[in-house]
């Protein structure tokens, strides 16, 4: 039984403002299992972000089902209550993006530690795993009092990696992390991933340069973006 | 492509539904159903229903008019509206007791104990001429709390918990700047440590630096504290910072509901898209 079961998800916008429903993706099926490892490939536009969050419960997917084999029994991501969707969150699905959401006046320690501190972990042993894993994502102790909001584009990325991973998880998704990062921060992160598959970590990631984690990947879910929505709703492929 | 239509869009149904929570033990601290007001035939409120879990944060966005205050005056039980059911589930006496239905004198005490409210205007939460340690220990009292100093002590630690500078504890609220008028109504909110918070447009009208540190403050007591609030705002940054699910109001009805993420970057009804893409 894999950790993950996707069934047939489909996802379509409804812009109410233009009366128009446009077509992301139609009836993907595949499944992840412990210390797997997929990416999600296709032109710009064809949907790998927009399918990581459907998983996420981001976006909400307009058909399908999402089997997670979770702590607390079996859940269709793609069904379950908010509520339940946000514990999950919280404790075993992780989602990485390029963008760092940094709050103003809060410290790049603050914003790290913040995952931990949210499990019930006191504040010294937050404090204790957020530098240790700063100082291993390269990011400078001189910044680590200082508030993200002026860092560069790829120091912000480092922070947001490190608030990414300092919490276990089960499940990661994995929007395109390796954006605004340089080759040595590249490649730290590819050996942080290296070791979470070894400790089985289920793992979904769009990658904007494939051949750094190439070497990881089990499977490969590959997007066209040559769908339209016809009149009457359904999927039509266009050439 | 079809001309856009000028139509009002249908709000009365969501298009998703979700299943029923199952995951967490617990039965949800807050639940409220059926709730109908109306003031002068005016329907200010249209069979709002809602439920919140302990140590959850739920935002309820919507514009003028559209209830959100309204609500948080009936979950604060000031008044009372025409139809509904309000539980809090405190402790395993008061779970299943409709608090709309108490006597006067229960409510009241329910009102002290159970809850804390934060105002927008904060002379509706403060005497604006006593000391604010004694605006925070007016709520102690009322609580049967005695003896100057315990009071004292009590008030000093919710200012000190709401990051309330203490060498300002004996200014009235009148001279004290917005920022601060709203620590002292969150330090008499928080003084009983209450089981749920209600914020009612808490930074709204303060300067920007200072929005920033009170929502942080916000944040820190909610994660310390592992406190159950219901935050109205119509800002979206706020909601995004605090909350972690949302109700969107419009028109005294619930429009849509759901996590925080998915109302602001997939939002389902026609109404809700208006209202996240009008952010500039």
């Amino acid at each position: 039984m894999s950790l993950l079961q996707v069934e047939n998800i489909a996802k379509q916008f409804h812009i109410d403002h233009l009366d128009r429903v446009i077509g992301v993706f139609d009836r993907l099926s595949f499944s992840v299992d412990s210390g797997e490892f997929l990416i999600v490939t296709g032109q710009n536009g064809a949907g790998k972000s927009s399918l990581l969050r459907c998983l996420y419960r981001t976006y909400i997917a307009t058909s399908g089902h999402a089997w997670y084999e979770s702590r607390h029994g079996m859940v269709d991501l793609l069904a379950a209550a908010d509520v339940d969707i946000a514990l999950l969150r919280r404790e075993e699905i992780g989602f990485v993006t390029q963008f760092l959401r940094s709050r103003p006046r809060v410290s790049t320690l603050e914003l790290v530690m913040e995952p931990l501190l949210d499990t019930g972990i006191s504040e010294r042993g937050a404090r204790t795993q957020a530098e240790s894993i700063l100082e291993d994502l390269g990011l400078k102790n001189d910044l680590w009092g200082a508030y993200p909001t002026t860092f560069s584009g790829g120091e912000q990325q480092k922070v947001n990696l490190a608030r990414a991973f300092i919490s276990p998880r089960r499940l990661l998704l994995l929007d395109e992390p390796t954006a605004s990062l340089d080759r040595e921060a590249r490649q730290s992160l590819v050996r942080r991933l290296e070791e979470l598959k070894r400790q089985g970590v289920a793992m979904i990631g769009v990658f904007h340069h494939p051949e750094d984690i190439q070497h990881l990947v089990d499977r490969t879910i590959e997007l066209s973006a040559a769908l339209s929505v016809s009149a009457n709703g359904a999927f039509e492929h266009v050439d | 492509m079809t001309a856009t239509s000028n139509r009002l869009p249908d709000l009365s149904s969501a298009r998703v539904q979700f299943n029923a929570p199952r995951l967490r033990s617990a039965p949800p601290l807050l639940h409220a159903s059926g709730i109908v007001k109306r003031y002068d035939g005016r329907l200010a409120l249209d069979d709002v229903s809602l439920e919140v879990f302990a140590g959850e944060v739920l935002g309820i966005v919507g514009e003028s008019g559209s209830g959100k205050s309204t609500l948080l005056r009936m979950l604060n039980l000031e008044e009372l509206p025409d139809a509904g059911t309000y539980r809090l589930h405190i402790s395993e006496a008061m779970a299943g007791k409709n608090l709309f239905a108490l006597e006067r004198f229960e409510r009241r005490s329910v009102q002290i104990h159970a809850i804390g409210m934060v105002y927008q205007n904060p002379h509706l939460g403060l005497r604006m001429r006593f000391t604010s340690s004694g605006n925070v220990a007016e709520r102690l009292l009322i609580a049967g709390e005695r003896g100057f100093a315990a009071l004292r002590e009590a008030a000093r630690d919710s200012l000190a918990a709401s990051e309330f500078p203490l060498d300002r504890m004996d200014d009235p609220p009148r001279v004290l700047s917005g920022g601060m008028q709203q620590r002292v109504q969150l330090a008499k909110a928080l003084a009983l440590k209450p089981a749920l918070l209600l914020l009612d447009e808490p930074t709204t009208g303060l300067d920007v630096s200072i929005q920033a540190a009170v929502l942080d403050t916000l944040k820190r007591l909610q994660r310390e504290r592992d406190m159950t609030i219901v935050l109205v705002s119509h800002d979206l940054g706020v909601i995004r910072t605090l909350a972690d699910r949302v109700l969107v109001m419009r028109n005294g009805r619930v429009v849509e509901r759901g996590l925080t993420d998915q109302i602001l970057d997939d939002p389902q009804q026609a109404y809700t898209q208006q209202l996240v893409h009008a952010k500039l």
